[in-house]
């Protein structure tokens, strides 16, 4: 029943995932908070030492959204440029300070999988088992 | 029949409320296995594969625990579901789930034990004459695999690391289109090795779209494939597109050496948020020395380059001694570095897995990591215990 696990705790790979869902923002790039590989260890730019100092730790989604609504309330401004982080998460722009304004990269089509779920893919591969049950009967 | 679908249905269902894995073990050199194309759909290796390549993993990855004569013959353990579903010859079909948990330590964090999901992936290939389809499918929590992810909502990610059309022109060339894992260095399963992420050249999500040449032929193979980038990514600025490809040449039946190439271009990277130019050269080699023993040893020269500037220099590279104690029990060790502008990043993997049952094995990591930083090296610690289980 290993399934089970998947509605569980993640490792720090969901963290993207949880600003956008938290933020309703695309998920931001790794680089906002890592700096070199994309490992443990590396979240070392201004706004990744913000969140740790706002209680961030790794594989914890709750310590996460904790950091993110500390920073939220003490208006973090991680690069000093008069934005708050997270006002420039909102905003598309880079809390670290770049000043550029990018549109957050994003993967795949934005879609609800609820009125099917996920049974949705699994009823379509149950159908093709169907048509392969079929034809050998 | 109604029982059986159901049975069907309610097995393919929980796999798709999994993450699974891909299999890719380089280590068959020590078996004799050069070349991957006779056990793999991919000719490269990993994911799905072929019924010559279920009867091989019961052969010689599993532990045999039952008496094997002269006349002996792997069975329906060997079989898709064990035999539960007779496929057509132009399908072939698999599943795997690969999951478990793991504890890490580093200085910035408490230490935490979570579970880790990797995959849960349904795939099929369909072969009309010359012509094939594969795709895979699968489900995973928002936030994982992300860049092979097809659909998302703020619960579950619908992700497809492959599909592809593909030609077999010849025997020895196929031509494929579509989404699938670069042809760069050993395709080896620990995908976050620095070898693999460095270069983003792993079998986990860093598949790219693409027009992709495989030939194979006596003891020389090579791919090239021309990247149109990450068609799942959005907007098209992030997408990488260039070129990567390798030639390996088996030396003997458990000798190969090969050379590696990749050079990319992205408008906007997906780490550096720059315009950004990526390369990679380098040279893999898989050997068995002595019987039980596989050498898998790569080491690649970076070139990265952003906003035109000049380009800086930087090298990965991975070797891993992978012994057999007896047929199905596997114990490890690697070595890793990542030499980047910011410094240079050191890891050792020790690694212990257990093929003890049909399409199903146990596996236990220790991955200690001095990961460099602009402040210097931070350590990392972390224990991983995963289940795999396959169809």
């Amino acid at each position: 029943m290993l399934w089970i696990l998947s509605g569980a705790a993640l490792a720090s790979g969901s963290y993207p995932g949880v600003v956008a869902q938290e933020l309703t923002v695309d998920s931001p790039s790794c680089a906002v908070c890592h700096d070199g590989a994309t490992t443990f260890g590396t979240v070392t730019t201004p706004f990744g030492a913000s969140l740790l100092d706002a209680g961030l730790e790794a594989s914890n989604e709750d310590s996460l959204i904790a950091a993110l609504a500390t920073l939220e309330s003490e208006g973090t401004d991680s690069d000093g440029d008069g934005v708050g982080d997270i006002d420039e998460l909102l905003d598309g722009t880079d809390p670290n300070g770049t000043g550029s304004e990018v549109e957050a990269p994003a993967y795949g089509c934005v879609g609800s999988t609820r009125p099917g779920g996920p049974l949705a893919g699994a009823t379509l591969l149950a159908m093709l088992a169907g048509v392969l049950l079929r034809r050998r009967g | 029949m109604l029982k059986r679908l159901t049975a069907l249905a309610v097995m393919l269902l929980g796999l798709l409320l999994t993450p699974s894995d891909a299999q890719a073990y380089a280590w068959s050199v020590n078996h004799g296995y050069t070349t991957c194309a006779s056990c793999h759909a991919d000719p490269s290796g990993g994911g799905l594969v072929t019924e010559y390549g279920r009867a091989q993993g019961e052969i010689f990855i599993r532990t045999p625990w039952e008496e094997r004569g002269s006349e002996w013959e792997p069975g329906k353990a060997a079989d898709f579901a064990f035999g539960a579903v007779d496929l057509p010859e132009w399908l072939i079909t698999g599943a795997t789930i690969r999951g478990g948990a793991a504890r890490l330590d580093t200085p910035s964090t408490d230490p935490s034990v979570f579970p880790i999901v990797m995959q849960a992936d349904l795939r099929a290939q369909v072969t009309v004459g010359k012509v094939r389809a594969y795709g895979s499918l699968g489900a995973l929590p928002t936030g994982s695999a992300e860049e092979a992810r097809v659909l998302r909502n703020d619960t579950v990610n619908l992700y497809s690391r492959e599909h592809w059309l593909g030609v077999d022109v010849t025997g020895d060339l196929v031509v494929r289109a579509g989404r699938m894992a670069l042809p760069y260095g050993n395709r080896i399963l620990e995908h976050n090795a620095w070898a693999r992420t460095s270069t983003r050249t792993d079998i986990n999500a860093d598949q790219q779209d693409g027009i992709n040449a495989h030939y194979g032929k006596g003891d020389w193979r090579a791919e090239v494939m021309g990247i149109a980038g990450n068609l799942q990514l959005s907007p098209a600025g992030y997408r990488e597109r260039g070129y990567s490809g390798l030639v390996e040449y088996s030396i003997g039946p458990k000798l190969v050496v090969g050379a590696s190439s990749l050079l990319t271009v992205a408008e906007l990277d997906i780490q550096t948020l720059d315009q950004r130019t990526r390369q990679a050269h380098g040279l893999q080699v898989r050997s068995s020395p002595v019987h039980g023993l596989a050498i898998l040893g790569e080491g690649h020269l970076l070139v990265d380059s952003s906003n035109g500037s000049a380009p800086s220099l930087g090298s990965t590279g991975w070797i891993q001694a992978d012994y057999e104690i007896f047929q199905g029990l596997h114990v490890a060790a690697a070595g890793e570095w990542l030499q980047q502008e910011v410094g240079t990043s050191l890891g050792g993997w020790g690694s212990a897995t257990w093929f003890f049952a049909p399409k199903t094995d146990l596996r236990v990591d220790y991955i200690h990591r001095q990961n460099a930083t602009s402040s210097g090296r931070t350590p990392s610690h972390m224990v991983l215990g995963q289940l795999h289980f396959s169809l």
